[in-house]
């Protein structure tokens, strides 16, 4: 997990309270987008994007989304990581009639696609890894988090 | 040789991992295709010229050429079905 333990910083790292898959996408833009990594349009672009090609993915551990948005809007990469208190519906990337229970969500700040192949392989590795998103969910704080990603290099 | 089209909303990200999973797919199996990584936008244009759409999203419409839906090399759930039905196609 190294590619993205660079991206992901503790403050990257939230539990969220969210009623609607666009709550959660909005707080965890606002938090790129305070940190420096994404210009406020970054926001706009992702709900948008979302509705237009949903991110909602059914793995074997549950429901995860990996909301991104085009490169334009991210000055630096980086991975933005939410625990959800409550799952909430997202549309599934490949069939939008249907919807998905989402509780973890990992946000793409993608800023060079074409170099971040690494960083994609590690974020398909981490959801098809049913008991490090259970580690995920039980972690007790973002420094809990950081050292499960740290411990699967 | 065969042209495959690798779809998805943005053409950056889930597509460049179906991309890769694709590649080895083909070395494995001793099979030459051209792959090209697009948005599902984008295919409208280019299928003209393509054989086979392997995407991880829901397209807009259907084309004439056969489409496989790759989301299991992602979420690892079926992922042997779907890797045969696209060689079944590259045959």
């Amino acid at each position: 997990m190294g590619e993205i333990r660079k991206l992901l910083s503790e403050k990257l790292i939230m539990r969220l309270q969210a009623t609607s898959h666009s709550e959660a996408i909005s707080k965890m833009a606002d938090c790129l987008i305070q940190e420096g990594y994404a210009i406020p349009a970054y926001k706009e672009a992702l709900l948008k994007r979302e509705l237009e090609f949903p991110t909602g993915l059914q793995v074997p551990a549950g429901g995860i989304a990996i909301p991104h948005a085009d490169s334009k809007f991210v000055l630096h990469e980086a991975v933005a990581l939410a625990i959800l208190a409550e799952p909430v519906p997202f549309q599934c990337m490949d069939d939008h009639e249907k919807t998905v229970e989402v509780d973890i969500i990992m946000m793409l700040a993608i800023k060079h696609p074409e170099k971040q192949l690494a960083t994609l392989q590690e974020v398909i590795s981490m959801i098809q890894d049913a008991s490090l998103l259970e580690k995920l969910r039980n972690a007790k704080n973002a420094l809990e988090i950081m050292n499960l990603l740290n411990r699967k290099e | 040789m065969k042209t495959i089209l690798v779809a998805c909303g943005s053409g950056i990200a889930t597509s460049t991992i179906i991309c890769e999973n694709l590649k080895t797919l083909l070395a494995d199996n001793r099979i030459k295709a051209d792959i090209i990584q697009c948005s599902i936008g984008d295919i409208e244009g280019r299928v003209d010229n393509a054989d086979l759409i392997v995407t991880s999203s829901q397209l807009k419409k259907q084309y004439r050429v056969p489409t496989v839906s790759a989301i299991s090399l992602l979420t690892g759930v079926g992922r042997d079905d779907t890797e045969k039905a696209i060689l079944e196609y590259l045959k």
